[in-house]
């Protein structure tokens, strides 16, 4: 019982992965690079919602889908935001032999970071969770309501994703960016537009994931960097630059971390999960549902 | 002396007969005799000889970096007894940038040579810190107790640290190492800080009295350090000198290896690593090694850092996740010069200072700065990649760059002597010469998918031959060098180089072997000169060990001087030894494909694998490769030439193979395949019509 317990309660949670790995492989498909900072758009969403939500002090107490919208806004805008200061810059540039993106986003994030906790101070926010009961439960199957919601959530926004991409032509104007860029642009595809509407759809669903993950881990300077780590892991695990596998890696690792701290594993839990991250490079380092690379010479 | 002053003389007699020579040459040439192709080669025993001299041990310092860094040692060993600004917290400071200046020497060999980005170089700084800490203190009456015991325990441990993290993270091309080393960063905070481990890490609490020099800590330390093989005690300045002189040898070794065929091996892991494996190059030991060392100076500087600084050592705060210490050494490594040799020394100086200064410009501001720092420091590194992605010294260095070459513009050099046949012919090896088939494939098939890119291809390449493959774009002729070479494995049937079969192989054994090959997209290391591109051609030539590099053993530096005496002399034989010192990068494309087959040349192949050297080439050009061509044939390699040039193809093919739709249709001389019917319908049809 406390087994499947902890397997639900490790699907919940992956929900929040899954959106991030999403964010990760989406802008990993367009230009080949891992942002660093997804992290932090998704801290920043957080804060956003909290201080158009909660009510005293400077912040603006409106009703939560309101508070939504704008996080949502506000966090789509930092992830083009990204893009401008981190990759625009470098301008046309092989990932593979030039380290630059990581450096540049890297410095984003602790930008992020440390701009917040200077602003906003070192204490945790709390944040309510817009559903506390399901049918006048205030827990079913001993785990709360907002854990349930990040799961609906999490499921809904990746089957849309999955739909609109395989079923409009801006979604195969993405596949054929990400599969390639050159003959994607001869095709007449914007593929600086693609770039960006994938840092921009990138910084919406980590705004929806501070949404969620707000009322569960508490609203922190720091809260975006363990979850866009183990995000990271997930879309590896998953595969990266693949849809689904965003979703299978995100479940599977927040069931795989649920277990370990079921388990007893306390603080090892994070080494816990990134030794799955260790062992998916030795075993299979596309990920479970990702595609060998062809070498082209 | 003596024989200094007579080395001199006759350097200058023969370079007097060259000119006399080179005159005569260049006059009979002009009034119509016929002349040979080069010029004659004076005394080429003397120029032979003056090649492959080795450098001496210690003529770097000799130079104007090595003279620059010997003043700068003296300065820093002379400091405390003699120039003024000598009070204990500045000496506090200069040895934590030493320290900090020593990790990101090792950083710049993993992340500006390799092209390998670690965050996580905290990590073994930890590990070195901890490891002085357990030993001197928990062992404190035994010999492994012994501080600087407990220093090569600790270089051991960062090595074998690197090692662990380095081997799954860099199995796989990509971002993985930066991945991987940001998520053990915490993982290790965890191990210090562990309930479990506190008999050994002291938990949160960490280690105190740690073993440390008199006069450090206000009270008298409680462990001294001793002064080897005596029970005298160190005072503070004596292990200043100490690690002055620890600061010096890192950064000589560091220079050694860089300047060596292992450094050169991973600045062309990073420029290229295709490139590199063709050239024999393991990528993946190049990278692990290069991290191993990297993660070795982090633990080393670890271990002195917490020996002279604190005495203790402890997992700072309880907070999950410590990027911004890594990120002090990332940007160091920015600012100085990523990937130059200076840039460290440069970098942790000047953002030491920025950091000492911040707090000071905020109290004149009277506004908090301090809270501003990590930002402040993000925000340089941030511009500095996008605006000066060569950091200080990269700027400094394209300037004299660009002078140099304004002046070489304007003065050109003499020409470099002439060197003898036996350094400018290429040669094949002959180690793998056994029998009269070179390359043989028989019923090879390489499958992607549904689709038979080659479909029971036989193909017998003949020693001492130029054998073509000719197809249509797209009928499988890449394919068939990619399984060739061992980046695919085939599906079907066997590949034999050399008698041995070697389908399956990964691609060095079969560069080992002696194929070399060049690319029909050109795959150069392009930030490195023109010379060490064919340097590294010859990787696997000489066998001189990575320690070996970093100490300029007699035998590393020889094979440095028959090195660059031998790709001297195969750029003079493709006529590429005027730009030898030039980026390859900058060069020409028709020059970029000749620099490709002198490093191809370089590795002494059996066979040649040339992917469409003609194209983009001009009719002059393609003269002169047909030329180039026979030459090479003439020294004894057997060449395979892919190509569309059907003039260049008829011209220098004893054997032609044809391709189509991933199968052979044909095999003969020129004059058969001109004829042959099917050929004609499937390929030289099509193009007599254009």
């Amino acid at each position: 019982m406390e087994f499947l317990q902890a397997i639900v309660l490790g699907l919940t949670t992956g929900g929040v992965y899954a959106l991030i790995a999403l964010a990760f492989s989406i802008i990993y498909m367009t230009t080949r690079v891992i942002n660093f900072a997804q992290g932090e758009v998704l801290m920043i969403g957080a804060y956003l919602y909290f201080f158009a939500v909660s009510s005293g002090g400077n912040a603006l107490g409106l009703p939560w889908p309101l508070a939504l919208v704008i996080a949502l806004f506000g966090a789509t805008i930092v992830g083009l935001v990204v893009h401008l200061i981190s990759i625009a810059p470098l301008g046309k540039f092989d990932p593979n032999t030039n380290i630059g993106w990581i450096l540049t986003t890297l410095s984003v994030s602790l930008i992020f970071v440390e701009v917040v906790r200077n602003l906003a101070g070192e204490q945790a926010k709390r944040v309510e969770p817009v559903i506390s009961s399901i049918g006048g439960k205030s827990t079913v199957f001993s785990i709360e309501p907002k854990q349930y919601l990040v799961l609906v959530v999490g499921l809904a926004l990746a089957v849309v994703l999955e739909v609109v991409h395989s079923k409009t032509q801006l979604g195969r104007a993405l596949r054929a960016t990400a599969h390639d860029k050159a003959t994607a642009s001869l095709m007449g595809i914007n593929t600086g537009f693609m770039v960006r509407y994938s840092f921009a759809l990138a910084g919406l669903l980590a705004g929806v994931g501070g949404w969620l993950l707000g009322p569960i881990i508490f609203v922190s300077a720091d809260m975006g960097t363990l979850v866009g780590l183990t995000a990271f892991v997930a879309a590896v695990v998953g595969g990266i630059g693949s849809t689904r596998g965003a979703l299978v890696g995100g479940l599977t690792i927040g069931v795989v971390e649920s277990l370990a701290k079921q388990a007893g594993a306390g603080e090892w839990t994070s080494a816990l999960v990134f030794l799955t991250l260790i062992v998916i490079l030795v075993v299979k380092p596309t990920g479970i549902l990702g595609e060998a690379l062809i070498e082209k010479v | 002396m003596l024989d200094r002053l007579k080395e001199a003389n006759r350097t200058a007699v023969a370079e007097r007969d060259r000119r006399r020579a080179l005159k005569a040459w260049t006059r009979a040439r002009a009034a119509g005799a016929p002349a040979a192709a080069r010029p004659p080669s004076v005394l080429p025993e003397a120029a032979a000889e003056m090649a492959l001299r080795p450098e001496p041990r210690l003529s770097v310092f000799a130079t104007p970096g090595g003279i620059a860094f010997t003043l700068l040692l003296i300065a820093l060993l002379a400091w405390p007894f003699a120039l003024p600004g000598f009070d204990p917290s500045t000496f506090l400071e200069v040895q934590k940038i030493l320290a900090a200046t020593i990790v990101v020497i090792g950083l710049n060999l993993i992340a500006g040579f390799t092209g390998q980005l670690s965050l996580g170089q905290k990590i073994f700084v930890l590990i070195g810190g901890y490891t002085v800490g357990v030993l001197t203190t928990r062992f404190d009456s035994s010999l492994l107790g012994n501080h600087w015991i407990s220093l090569v325990v600790a270089i051991a441990l960062g090595a074998a640290a690197g090692a662990m993290l380095g081997l799954p993270a860099l199995r796989v091309k990509g971002a993985y190492l930066s991945i991987v080393t940001l998520a053990f960063v915490p993982i290790f905070y965890t191990l210090f800080n562990s309930e479990l481990l506190k008999p050994v890490f002291g938990g949160a609490q960490g280690i105190g009295d740690i073993a440390t020099p008199i006069g450090n800590i206000a009270r008298p330390p409680n462990r001294t350090i001793n002064i080897p093989f005596t029970g005298t005690a160190m005072t503070d300045v004596d292990y200043y000198l100490v690690l002055v002189l620890i600061f010096g040898l890192l950064f000589f070794l560091a220079r050694n290896i860089v300047k060596s065929r292992w450094g050169r091996a991973m600045t062309a892991v990073r420029e290229s690593e295709i490139a590199a494996k063709s050239s024999g190059v393991r990528v993946y030991k190049v990278k692990v090694a290069a991290f191993m060392v990297s993660a070795a100076y982090a633990s080393l500087a670890g271990a002195l850092l917490t020996s002279f600084s604190t005495a203790q050592i402890s997992p700072e705060s309880a907070a999950a996740v410590h990027i911004r210490d890594s990120f002090v050494y990332v940007v160091m490594m920015i600012i100085g010069g990523t990937g130059t040799l200076a840039g460290p020394l440069v970098g942790a100086a000047l953002v030491s200072l920025i950091r000492l200064l911040i707090p000071k410009v905020g109290e004149i501001l009277d506004f908090d700065l301090k809270r501003w720092t990590t930002t402040l420091l993000a925000i340089l590194a941030l511009v500095s990649v996008v605006a000066a992605p060569g950091g200080t010294v990269g700027i400094i260095n394209d300037r004299i760059h660009r002078r140099r070459t304004r002046h070489r513009y304007r003065n050109p050099p003499p020409r470099p002597p002439a060197l003898p046949a036996s350094l400018v012919r290429p040669t094949p090896r002959e180690d793998a010469a056994t029998g009269d088939v070179v390359l043989e494939t028989r019923e090879m098939s390489k499958i992607f998918g549904g689709l038979r890119a080659n479909d029971s291809v036989s193909i017998r390449v003949e020693r001492g031959t130029v054998h073509s493959l000719i197809g249509p774009n797209g009928s499988g002729k890449t394919t068939f060098i990619n399984v060739v070479t061992g980046v695919y494995a085939p599906e079907e049937g066997s590949v034999y180089f050399a008698g041995e079969r070697i389908d399956g192989q990964p691609a060095f054994i079969t560069v080992e072997r002696g194929m070399g090959r060049t690319f029909q997209n050109l795959q150069l290391w392009r930030r490195m000169t023109v010379l060490e591109n064919v340097m590294v051609g010859m990787h696997v030539r000489v066998g001189s060990g990575f320690i070996g590099n970093m100490v300029r053993t007699g035998r590393s530096r020889r094979e440095e001087a028959r090195i660059k005496a031998r790709a001297m002399g195969l750029l003079q034989f493709v006529g590429l030894e005027d730009v030898a010192d030039q980026l390859a990068g900058t060069l020409p494309y028709g020059k970029q494909r000749y620099l490709e087959i002198a490093r191809a040349l370089a590795l002494d192949p059996v066979l040649l694998i040339l992917d469409e050297p003609a194209a983009g080439l001009n009719p002059a050009e393609v003269h002169d490769l047909m030329d180039l061509i026979r030459r090479i044939q003439r020294t004894g390699i057997t060449v395979f030439l892919i190509e569309h040039h059907m003039d260049l193809v008829m011209g220098v093919s004893d054997r032609i193979s044809v391709l189509d739709y991933g199968s052979k249709i044909a095999d003969g001389t020129p004059a058969e395949i001109q004829a042959d019917q099917r050929v004609v319908e499937a390929y030289l049809g099509a193009e007599a019509h254009v």
